[in-house]
C-alpha cells in the first residue's frame, strides 16, 4: 500500500540508504540537508507501491559523478527539477511518477527532491537494490528499457542525448568536464514495464533499516532487527559474517581509480580468524580464507562496532572495530546477464577472493551461507 | 621550570613542573567568571610556596573548558555575519541542525559568486558590492565577527582570502574566520566549524587578555600557550584565530596527564569528574585521533578530535532509580561539598553511593559518614554497579586485543573507585597527584601540524605525493617551534574520490614534535 514520506523520515531514509550502499553510493549529507531545508513539517511525499502502478510514465532520476565534489560545491536545489523538465520536452511525455535509479547512497534521496519540487509521487523501488558505479548496472538497462533520451544538468550547462551511440562516453565527458558531478534523468518507462524491471519495496526498506539504526540498542540487537527487515524483502537472508578489527588497509591506483584491500583480525566468536576485504567504490568481496567467500552482486556491509552505523569505503581506518554483514542480492541479479555486468568479473576482483566451488565462480558455498 | 594550568568549570588547578618532568608543587582555587582572579591565586600560591622566582619559569601551558562553557551558557558569543562563496546560491540553510539559541547569533548572510572549479582555481571575484550592507552593520556594531566559507577553498584559498582582505582593509580589528583553515572538503561541515569558531571569537579575546594581564601582574615574562583538543599547543596568535580548536582540551590533557603521573607508556586512562567521565587509550603520551566527523552540540563538524569516550555523568550527579534502571540528573550546585549527603547536605549524589560502600576511600575531614546511614544500601549498590559497568564497557571498547592494558584513574573523583570494582583487570592505579592530571597534561603538550590537501598525481606515483606531504608537514612543525630531532609523523591517511576517474587523492598527514622552551 502507498504511504507518505514526511520530514522526520528523511534522516532515516538517508541512514538506511547508506546501509544499502555497501560502502559506496555517495555521501548523502548535502542532499539530506537540502531536503530538510526545503521541507515543511506538514509536507508529505506520496509513495506508490508496485501494486498501485499502472500506465503512468515513470522517470528514474539521479546524480552521477563524485559526491565528494557535490558536498563541496553544494547543489542549489533546482538542478533536478530542471533536468526533469528538459527530459519531458525531449521525450514528449508528462511524468507520472519518479523512481530511484540506485537506492544505495545519495540517489535514494534525489527522487524525493524532484518529487517535492515538481509535486509528483515516487515509486517504492529502484534499479539496483544497492549501489553500483555504472549506469549500465541498473536492472532497467537489462529490461529493454531505452536509456535515451538521457538528460543531464550541471550548474550551468545541460546535455540532451537521443541516440544510444556513444551514450555513456558522452555522458561521462559531460559529467567530469566542469563540475565533476551532474543531475540526470533517463530510462523512462510506463508503469507496467517499470514494475517488471525494478527491485520492489526498497524505499520502504531503507526507511525501516534507518529506523532500526537510529535506535538506542546494541549492535547485536540492531543486526537482529535488520535481519528481520530483510525477511519480507526480495533479498536473501542477512547474515553476520565477521566481527573484528581492521588490521591494515592498502590503497593503489588501477586504471586511474583508487582501489584497495583490507585485512581484519577476528574478535569474539571470530577470535583467531583472519578475513580479507576488497573494495573499489563499494565493498566488493569478502573472504575468510578456506571458509567463507562473498562477492558482488551480493551485498557486503560494514558497521562500526561502537556506533552500529554503516561505514563507507572512505571512512574505514586501521584499528577500527567492525561487524561485517552479507546479504544475498535479489534473484534478478543472479541471472547470467546481470552477473556478467555486476559480478566479480567486470570488477576484476582478485582471484584469491573467489574460492567458491560454484561453477560461475561467484557467491558463497551454500553450507557456509546458511 | 614550567607551569601548567587547567581552568575547569569548578576549579582552577596549577602545577609547577621541573624540566625533568617532576611535579614540584600544586595549587588550586575556585574558577572565577573573570578567570583572572582564580588563575592569579593558583599561580601566585605556587610561586609563594616554593619561593621560585618568576624568571625561572620558561613557559606556561593553559588548558581550559571556558570556551565550552561559553557555548553552553551563550555568554559573550559574537554576533556573526556569514559570507558564502558558491557557484550558485544553495537552498541549504546555514546552521541547519543547530540549537536555536546558538543559531540566533548568526545575524546576516551574504552570497558571492565563486569562479572555482574542482580542477582549477578561479579568477578573482570581480564584484563585491553585495557586501556594502555588511560594512554598514560592522560600522554600527551590529556585527562582531565575520565568517567566510567558499566552495573549493581547501584546494584554492584565493577567493576566501580576497574577501577577508577586503574586509580587514576597512576594519583591521574585526575578527574574520576563513573556512579553508579548518581543512577538509565538505562545505557544510566546514561551514559549521567555521561558524562555531566565529561565534567564539569574542570570548577568546577576553580570555587571552585576562590571562596575559594576570601573568604580567605576577611578573611572569615567559611565553604562554593554550592547548588544543588534539593535545597540541597553540600560540596566542593561533588561539585568537582558532578558538574552536581548544574546545575539548581539558579532557585530553587529563588523560595525557594520567600517563605522566603513572609513568606508564600505554594504558587506558579514566578521568572521573563531577559531571563527566572520560575514557581514552593513551600510548606514548598521546591519545588516538578520531577520524569520523565529530558531533559538537548536536552539530556535524569536521574537527580534529582525540578518541575519547565521554560518559554523560560524574560523581556529582544525582542518581534516580526508575523501573530498576539507573538514570542521572545533573547537580544544580557546582559544589558537592555544600550539598552532598556525605558532607552533611541533603542531596543524594553518585559520590555518596560510593562512600556508603567504601567509606574510607576518600580522605576528607569534612566527610560525616553517619549521615550516609540514612541511604539505602541496596540502592547505593545498584548505582555503584551501574556506574562501574558503564565504565567497564568503555574500557572494553578501547582495550587492546593482544595484551591487557593497565587502568589509570585520575580526576577529583577517582579515589572513590575502589580497585575491587575493576576486579577483572590486573592493574588499576590511582596515582598520587590525580586531581592535577589536567594541569600536568597541559604541561607536556606537543607542537603539531595537520596538512589536509588534495593532490593531482600528474605522472607522479602515489608514494611520491604522500612523501612530499609528510615532509612539508614535518617542516611546518619545526617552523612552529619544535625541536627538529623530536618531530615524527603521527599518521598518514588517504581518502578516495569515489566515482571520479583520474589520479586525484586527498592526503591528510599529522606530525608532532616537542616545543623548545
Amino acid at each position: 500500500m502507498g504511504w507518505l514520506i514526511t520530514k522526520e523520515d528523511i534522516p532515516y531514509i538517508s541512514t538506511g540508504a547508506k546501509f544499502l550502499s555497501c560502502g559506496g553510493g555517495g555521501e548523502t549529507r548535502s542532499v539530506e540537508c537540502l531536503l530538510l531545508s526545503i521541507m515543511n513539517e506538514d509536507d508529505g511525499i506520496v509513495v506508490k507501491s508496485s501494486v498501485e502502478m499502472s500506465n503512468e510514465w515513470i522517470v528514474p532520476v539521479a546524480v552521477a559523478g563524485s559526491t565528494v565534489l557535490m558536498n563541496e560545491d553544494i547543489p542549489s536545489g533546482q538542478e533536478i527539477s530542471k533536468a526533469l523538465k528538459l527530459y519531458e520536452s525531449a521525450s514528449g511525455r508528462k511524468t507520472g511518477a519518479l523512481i530511484s535509479m540506485e537506492i544505495g547512497g545519495v540517489n535514494a534521496l534525489i527522487p524525493l527532491l524532484a518529487a517535492l519540487e515538481c509535486n509528483l509521487p515516487v515509486i517504492d523501488g529502484d534499479g539496483m537494490g544497492r549501489a553500483f558505479p555504472e549506469v549500465e548496472m541498473t536492472s532497467f538497462y537489462h529490461s529493454e528499457i531505452s536509456a535515451v533520451p538521457l538528460v543531464a544538468v550541471s550548474k550551468e550547462h545541460s546535455l540532451v542525448v537521443t541516440s544510444t551511440k556513444k551514450l555513456i562516453d558522452t555522458f561521462k565527458d559531460f559529467t567530469f568536464q566542469d563540475y565533476g558531478y551532474c543531475h540526470f534523468a533517463c530510462f523512462g518507462a510506463n508503469g507496467h514495464h517499470m514494475k517488471a524491471a525494478m527491485i520492489p519495496g526498497t524505499l520502504k526498506l531503507t526507511r525501516d533499516i534507518g529506523k532500526v539504526l537510529a535506535q538506542k540498542a546494541s549492535i547485536w540487537d540492531k543486526a537482529k532487527n535488520i535481519r528481520h527487515a530483510f525477511l519480507n524483502s526480495v533479498y536473501g537472508e542477512m547474515e553476520i559474517v565477521f566481527t573484528g578489527k581492521i588490521r591494515s588497509i592498502r590503497r593503489w591506483f588501477v586504471n586511474k581509480m583508487l582501489v584497495g584491500s583490507a585485512t581484519l583480525t577476528g574478535q569474539l566468536q571470530y577470535h583467531k580468524k583472519q578475513a580479507d576485504l576488497y573494495f573499489q567504490n563499494e565493498f566488493l568481496a569478502f573472504a575468510i580464507p578456506e571458509e567463507t567467500a562473498c562477492t558482488t552482486p551480493d551485498l557486503i556491509i560494514l558497521l562500526n562496532y561502537e556506533t552500529g552505523l554503516p561505514l563507507s569505503v572512505s571512512e574505514i581506518r586501521e584499528g577500527m572495530l567492525v561487524m561485517i554483514l552479507a546479504i544475498k542480492a535479489p534473484s534478478l541479479f543472479h541471472t547470467k546477464e546481470m552477473i556478467d555486468q555486476t559480478g566479480p568479473e567486470p570488477f576484476r576482483i582478485p582471484e584469491s577472493f573467489c574460492h567458491s566451488t560454484d561453477a560461475n565462480g561467484r557467491g558463497l558455498p551454500h553450507e557456509n551461507w546458511y | 621550570m614550567r607551569i601548567g594550568i587547567d581552568i575547569g568549570g569548578t576549579n582552577t588547578h596549577a602545577v609547577l613542573v621541573t624540566d625533568q618532568g617532576k611535579l614540584r608543587m600544586a595549587s588550586s582555587s575556585v574558577t572565577t567568571p573573570d578567570i583572572f582572579t582564580g588563575v592569579r591565586s593558583s599561580v601566585g600560591n605556587l610561586l609563594k610556596k616554593t619561593s621560585i622566582q618568576p624568571n625561572e619559569i620558561k613557559g606556561i601551558f593553559v588548558g581550559t573548558t571556558e570556551l565550552l562553557n561559553a557555548v553552553y551558557e551563550e555568554r559573550t558569543l559574537a554576533k556573526t555575519a556569514l559570507i558564502r562563496i558558491e557557484l550558485q546560491p544553495s537552498k541549504i540553510i546555514p546552521a541547519l541542525n543547530w540549537p536555536e539559541s546558538l543559531r540566533s547569533f548568526l545575524k546576516e548572510i551574504y552570497e558571492l559568486k565563486s569562479n572555482n572549479r574542482y580542477n582549477q582555481a578561479g579568477n578573482e571575484i570581480s564584484c563585491l558590492k553585495q557586501l556594502k550592507p555588511l560594512y554598514k552593520s560592522i560600522a554600527e556594531k551590529k556585527i562582531d565577527a565575520v565568517c567566510i566559507v567558499g566552495a573549493y577553498s581547501p584546494m584554492y584559498e584565493n577567493e576566501e582570502m580576497q574577501v577577508k582582505n577586503e574586509i580587514n582593509n576597512r576594519f583591521p580589528d574585526i575578527s574574520v574566520t576563513v573556512s579553508h583553515q579548518f581543512g577538509s572538503m565538505g562545505f557544510i561541515e566546514r561551514e559549521n566549524v567555521a561558524l562555531l569558531n566565529t561565534l567564539l571569537s569574542k570570548v577568546i579575546r577576553k580570555i587571552l587578555f585576562n590571562l596575559a594581564s594576570c601573568f604580567s601582574s605576577l611578573s611572569l615574562q615567559c611565553p604562554f600557550w593554550l592547548t588544543q583538543s588534539n593535545g597540541s599547543l597553540m600560540t596566542i596568535e593561533q588561539a585568537m584565530k582558532f578558538p574552536i580548536l581548544t574546545i575539548a582540551s581539558g579532557a585530553a590533557n587529563s588523560l595525557k596527564g594520567a600517563s605522566r603521573l603513572s609513568g606508564l607508556k600505554e594504558m587506558i586512562a579514566i578521568d572521573i569528574g563531577g559531571s563527566k567521565i572520560y575514557v581514552g587509550h593513551v600510548a606514548n603520551g598521546e591519545l588516538k585521533e578520531m577520524t569520523a566527523s565529530t558531533n559538537l552540540f548536536g552539530i556535524d563538524a569536521s574537527l580534529e578530535m582525540p578518541e575519547i569516550i565521554s560518559l554523560p555523568f560524574g560523581t556529582g550527579n544525582i542518581p534516580l532509580i526508575h523501573d530498576g534502571k539507573v538514570e542521572f540528573l545533573p547537580l544544580i550546585s557546582n559544589d558537592i561539598k555544600k550539598v552532598g549527603t556525605a558532607w552533611g547536605g541533603d542531596t543524594w549524589t553518585v559520590s555518596d553511593c560510593f562512600l556508603k560502600l567504601f567509606p574510607k576511600s576518600f580522605f576528607d575531614p569534612d566527610i560525616d559518614t553517619e549521615k550516609l546511614e540514612t541511604l539505602s544500601e541496596s540502592e547505593c549498590e545498584k548505582v555503584v554497579y551501574d556506574v562501574t559497568q558503564k565504565i567497564k564497557e568503555a574500557i572494553d571498547q578501547l582495550q587492546n586485543d593482544e595484551k591487557e592494558l593497565p587502568i589509570v584513574l585520575v580526576g577529583g573523583g577517582s579515589p572513590l573507585f575502589n580497585q575491587k570494582l575493576f576486579g577483572k583487570y590486573q592493574q588499576v592505579i590511582n596515582p598520587a597527584g590525580y586531581p592535577f592530571s589536567s594541569a600536568i597534561g597541559a604541561c607536556f603538550s606537543s607542537v603539531s601540524e595537520v596538512i589536509d590537501k588534495v593532490y593531482w598525481l600528474n605522472h607522479r606515483s602515489k608514494e611520491e605525493v604522500v612523501k612530499e606531504a609528510a615532509e612539508a608537514c614535518k617542516q611546518a612543525v619545526v617552523k612552529k617551534g619544535a625541536d627538529p630531532h623530536s618531530v615524527k609523523l603521527s599518521y598518514i591517511q588517504e581518502y578516495p574520490f569515489e566515482y571520479l576517474r583520474g589520479e586525484i587523492l586527498r592526503v591528510k598527514v599529522k606530525a608532532v614534535g616537542e616545543q623548545i622552551l
